[in-house]
């Protein structure tokens, strides 16, 4: 039947299924830890971000203190506002050299301490009746900052003014300030700061430092925060900049999302927006900038790396991994699992075809006349009766005498219609007593006393045999004692050697359908 | 030629033609000086809002000065007008410029059917937007002008989408017949009025404020001036 062969083959197969199943498991388990970890990450990677503006703008208040407390600057700034509307007010324009020349002076300072670092693009000085008073371009003019073109124009602007915007009235009202403002398509960064002159308490005008947050700004924001980011103003992008270990490609990703965040109640109210997926495998979580621009902001994005299928996390494996695998170990189960199957394959399909085929080299050498189905197991047994039968067939055919025994059921009747002794009744003979059934075990038969007795002799084996299949079987063999099995066999024995004129009948032990037959064969010579 | 009135001085424009804030065809006129005092206190509600949220508007605000106070412009802020007895004519066309994050003036106190041009002099675009009516959206570039003429009394608020600090408001009263700014330095102002009684009365924020002066009579020759400050602290004191 090769069940053990089978249920190996079952388990492997189980095994096989549970594994391909825990793997796409540990894959939906890692990606959803990943998306897990990517809303984390983002959360965190704005808050870095937004502190980080907030240091840079704190530290660009300090770069223009050396402006603002300039001796030179707060001076000619008292000299211009006092003189508006007296008597002093043609010497203005002397003035304004004055200050554009102590401005100068200062922002090269300035754009030297710190390497520049925290330099505005551009400051201006602020008088207090909110004019501009002086504009001198800082790390604009040295190329490594960028206006937009119209700042050109500003100094023959006569109408321009700064003064009603939040930071520049609070740096007017005695506050260092910071903002970002939107001016035109561009996003600021604004610091501000009073300027008060000598002897006074109150200032006498604002300095305001201005910078432009551009690709480079954003970039070197991005790069200290390792960072993908994107600013943006009402809906449209303005820059962006991406640290080298990330994708850049990222920062395409959230161009859609930018419109509708103007009516985003999140953005609006909370100042920022919780971490989502703005594609399959991209994050984003986006920040309002505190400020004038007030629907301004910057977008932080971050790719998932999530896993299509397990064989690319095998793929994605690292060395590391690969060099610390037990593939010995792996190799020893997988070793052993084979082992165990042919193991088992050998027991239960190369044994018994192998007895099958020894059995049919005898039958073939004519050292047996049949196949012994009794000395072989499950479909082989099956395969042995069949061919037995065949043989019969061919040889009744063939008008030969049938070497094979005699069926008993063919002269006893069917096996069914009899008791468990019914394989030895005769048509007729009546069933056992009751009282058998609850006979005694039978004992040790009486060994044959002579030579004589060859044949008792003979049906003493058959009857161990038989009561040894029948246990096989599972069948009772109370009752079934050595005198009634013979006295069976002689009326048997009678019956064959009338009816084929043979000199003495063979009974050969077999098992059909689970239970325990005898066969008949007449034989012809002595 | 016209002239428009900007910002408590007298301008040359190409389009527009009259005179300063008076009406036409008026007998002459006579100077009536003044001053306003107690606005050192009062703080434009916009920047009052800005104050209340300040999570929305900045990072780090520190005062550094030994007495941090609002520094108010009241050249910008405060419109004082001469209200005359009876219904007076459309004035002459006013001029708002918008720059700076604020409009100049931030309040002005004109009689109906007065013409009014916004002009954008930022060099980048502004957004003025209002509930009133006969005003419609639309970006001015820079350089732009809009006009616009309210047509009956009321208070009429405009607002700039790209700048929330731009909050201006223009009255529309029935006897104006004078207006001027403050001058920063003191607080003085200058009507010029036709001989009459009027009463003078500041606005800020789009409100009138503090105590009016009534009974304020300019005499057939001048100049003249007024024999008490106009009080615009909140409490009138």
């Amino acid at each position: 039947m090769m069940v053990l062969s089978r249920f190996w083959y079952a388990l492997l197969g189980l095994l096989a299924a549970t594994a391909v199943g825990f793997a796409f498991a540990l894959t939906f388990l890692y990606n959803q830890r990943e998306d897990s970890h990517n809303a984390t990450q983002l959360a965190a990677d704005s808050q870095t971000v937004e502190w980080s503006f907030k240091i840079d703008s704190r530290r660009r208040l300090d770069a223009l203190l050396p402006i603002a407390v300039n001796p030179g600057v707060a001076n000619h700034t008292a000299e211009i506002v006092y003189a508006a509307g007296s008597a002093e007010a043609p010497k203005i324009a002397g003035f304004r050299l004055e200050l554009q020349k102590a401005l100068r002076t200062v922002s090269a300072a300035a754009k030297e301490a710190n390497g520049g670092a925290y330099a505005p693009d551009v400051v201006m000085v602020v008088g207090r009746d909110s004019r501009v008073l002086g504009i001198e371009r800082v790390l604009a003019e040295a190329g490594r900052g960028h206006l937009p073109g119209w700042f050109d124009t500003l100094e023959q602007n006569p109408d321009f003014e700064l003064g009603g915007y939040f930071a520049v009235v609070d740096a007017l009202g005695g506050f260092e300030r910071d903002d970002v403002w939107q001016l035109g398509d561009h996003l600021f960064l604004v610091a501000a700061r009073p300027i008060i002159a000598e002897g006074s308490t109150q200032p006498i005008g604002a300095i305001v430092g201005l910078k432009a947050i551009d690709d480079a700004f954003v970039k070197t924001l991005a790069k200290s925060t390792r960072t993908s980011l994107v600013f943006f103003a009402r809906g449209k992008r303005t820059s962006a900049g991406a640290d080298v270990s990330r994708d850049p490609g990222e920062l395409d990703a959230v161009s859609d999302e930018l419109s509708a965040l103007p009516r985003n109640p999140e953005f609006v109210n909370k100042m920022r927006t919780e971490p989502r997926a703005i594609r399959a495998n991209v994050g984003a979580t986006f920040v309002r900038l505190p400020g004038e621009a007030t629907m301004a902001g910057f977008a932080v994005i971050r790719q998932s790396d999530f896993l299509s299928s397990p064989l690319e996390a095998q793929a994605r494996l690292p060395q590391s991994f690969r060099e610390h695998l037990p593939v010995a170990a792996l190799g020893g189960i997988a070793a052993l699992a084979l082992l165990i199957g042919l193991l088992l394959t050998y027991a239960e399909h190369t044994l018994p075809l192998r007895a099958l085929r020894r059995q049919a080299t005898e039958l073939k050498d004519g050292d047996a006349d049949s196949l012994v189905p009794t000395k072989l197991r499950g479909a082989y047994r099956d395969a042995a009766d069949a061919i037995n039968d065949g043989i019969e067939r061919v040889l009744i055919k063939r008008g030969g005498m049938s070497s094979r025994p005699a069926d008993l059921s063919a002269i006893l009747g069917p096996a069914a219609s009899r008791t468990p002794m019914s394989a030895f009744a005769l048509p007729g003979s009546e069933p056992p007593p009751a009282a058998a059934k609850t006979a005694p075990a039978p004992t040790e038969p009486p060994r044959p006393a002579s030579s004589a007795s060859s044949e008792e002799g003979e049906w003493l084996r058959v009857y161990e045999e038989f009561l040894d299949m029948k246990r096989q079987c599972g069948e009772p063999v109370e009752g079934l004692t050595f005198a009634k099995f013979t006295a069976t066999l002689r009326k048997n024995r009678d019956a064959l050697m009338s009816r084929h004129a043979c000199v003495s009948v063979r009974f050969t032990v077999y098992a059909k359908e689970g239970r325990a037959q005898l066969k008949a064969s007449p034989v012809r010579d002595s | 030629m016209t002239r428009i009135r900007v910002a408590g001085a007298v301008r040359l424009a190409p389009a527009l033609c009259l005179a300063s804030g008076v009406a036409l065809a008026a007998p002459a006129t006579v100077q009536l000086k003044g001053r306003i005092v107690g606005y050192e206190k009062l703080v434009p509600e916009v920047n009052a809002e800005a104050q209340r949220s300040p999570q929305a508007w900045y990072s780090w605000r520190i005062p550094w000065a030994l007495r941090a106070r609002f520094p108010l412009l009241v050249s910008r802020e405060i419109c004082v007008v001469a209200l005359a007895a009876t219904a007076t004519p459309a004035l002459d066309p006013v001029l708002i410029k918008v720059t700076g994050g604020r409009t100049n003036p931030v309040t002005l106190v004109v009689s109906p059917g007065t013409r009014i041009a916004f002009k954008n002099a930022d060099p980048f675009p502004h957004d003025l937007t209002s509930g009133t009516a006969n005003w419609s959206r639309a970006i001015m570039q820079a350089g732009g002008t809009r006009e616009w003429t309210p047509a009956a009394p009321g208070v009429s608020e405009f607002r700039d989408d790209l700048f929330p600090s731009v909050r201006t408001f223009v009255v529309a009263e029935k006897n104006v017949a004078a207006f001027a700014f403050p001058s920063d330095k003191d607080g003085s102002f200058v009507f010029t009025l036709p001989p009459g009684d009027y009463t003078v009365k500041a606005y800020f924020g789009g409100n009138p404020v503090g105590r009016p002066l009534t009974n304020v009579t300019v005499p057939q020759r001048g100049p003249a001036e007024l024999k008490e400050p106009l009080v615009v602290s909140a409490d009138g004191k």
